[in-house]
């Protein structure tokens, strides 16, 4: 896929299956439908490059923006590996000071100097500082994926 | 694995990170969080390790078969869903791999 | 000189601090209702640093294969607890509640902070 061009991908997993075979239960089904929604809103926002959404196991990433499918694969496991180790040195961090107030996490937020990517949950979003609002992202975010089960985390 | 030179305490723990078995010289509240650090840590290093895959082409570096953590008295090793604790001046760190190794099969 | 009172300025501040290159925490300000302590901002000051190394990397990786630049090198990473978030930047961070974070402002006092220090 070209990249500048808008598209919703939904990837095999490596043994073939669809994506949407890879949902265990209705739970998960319901949580993507407002996910997609989610994706699909912060994708409109002027500034945003790309938004998607990938699953904890790693299996699947869905999103919606002006990068290529392989770009936007790569986002997905950076973002995923992130994810990971924020939840594993909050659980460090509960551990050394029980009841701090990080634990579990809800995302993370790394700065650079043009673009800062947003995570919160398993959805991220690439942002263009200078046409969008890195707080009124987050807090879109947060406000949308507010209750996001961390379960499969 | 505690019968070779330098291995303090080793545990096992399932892949959703579930504590299985531990022995050694810690308390079994210790064993218990030393599998689930092993779990974490696991995941992180796979993680890095398909970013280095990916952003190099090079191939060989995944799935990785185990890792070490080097510190200053003990070192800390995981290979599978098995950990184990070695104290430095005691242990061999390649041949504790090799025995991890090995034991991961079982 | 990091004026770490002035970044307890920012809405919602409950710490303040900084930190060597290896994390270790050097210098800190509490606020009085925070829930965190020095032991636990010495752990946070350490995940920042990490954070931000591992995002070096994963931008370098990143701009190695796309045409989107704008991400290396990383200025600052921010860590959106349940309660809190932390946001560091150039060996300094802040903690606020989320209720009351503006991550841009914060971003901005850390980073003019970094350059002063």
């Amino acid at each position: 896929m070209e990249i500048g061009r808008c598209a919703v991908t939904v990837f095999p997993d490596p043994g073939g299956a669809m994506a949407f075979a890879g949902f265990s239960n209705n739970h998960e089904r319901v949580q993507r439908i407002d996910v997609m929604s989610v994706i699909a809103e912060l994708a409109n926002v002027p500034g945003v490059l790309a938004a998607g959404e990938y699953s904890y196991r790693g299996d699947r990433f869905t999103y919606k923006g002006q990068v290529s499918d392989d770009m936007a694969r790569m986002a997905s496991i950076m973002c995923r590996a992130t994810t990971m180790s924020a939840h594993m040195q909050a659980d460090m961090l509960e551990e050394h000071c029980p009841g701090s107030g990080v634990n579990p996490p809800e995302g993370w937020v790394v700065h650079g100097p043009a673009f800062s990517v947003c995570n919160v949950a398993n959805v991220f979003c690439f942002v263009r500082h200078n046409e969008a609002s890195v707080n009124r992202i987050v807090a879109m975010m947060r406000q949308r994926l507010a209750g996001a089960s961390h379960d499969l985390v | 694995m505690l019968a070779v030179d330098g291995v303090r305490a080793v545990c096992r723990f399932r892949d959703d990170g579930a504590f299985v078995e531990g022995y050694g010289l810690l308390p079994e509240r210790e064993l218990i969080k030393l599998a689930h650090f092993a779990h974490e840590y696991k995941r992180i290093v796979q993680a890095n390790a398909d970013q280095l895959s990916m952003f190099t082409g090079v191939s060989g570096w995944t799935p990785p078969s185990g890792w070490m953590v080097h510190g200053s008295k003990v070192s800390v090793c995981g290979v599978a869903n098995l950990v184990c604790t070695v104290k430095n001046s005691e242990g061999n760190l390649t041949e504790v791999m090799d025995h991890l190794l090995e034991a991961s099969h079982y | 000189m990091v004026d770490l009172q002035r970044l307890m300025t920012l809405e919602g501040a409950q710490a303040a601090f900084t930190m060597n290159d290896r994390g270790e925490l050097q210098e800190h300000v509490l606020a009085r209702d925070s829930n965190l302590n020095e032991t636990a901002l010495d752990l946070l000051a350490h995940m920042c640093v990490a954070n931000i190394a591992i995002a070096t990397m994963q931008a370098r990786g990143w701009e190695a294969n796309s045409d989107n630049k704008g991400f290396y090198p990383i200025n600052g990473f921010t860590m959106i607890g349940m309660e809190w978030s932390a946001i560091s930047a150039d060996n300094i961070g802040v903690v606020v509640s989320n209720d009351k974070a503006d991550y841009e402002a914060a971003h901005r006092m850390l980073t003019e902070q970094g350059a002063a220090g």
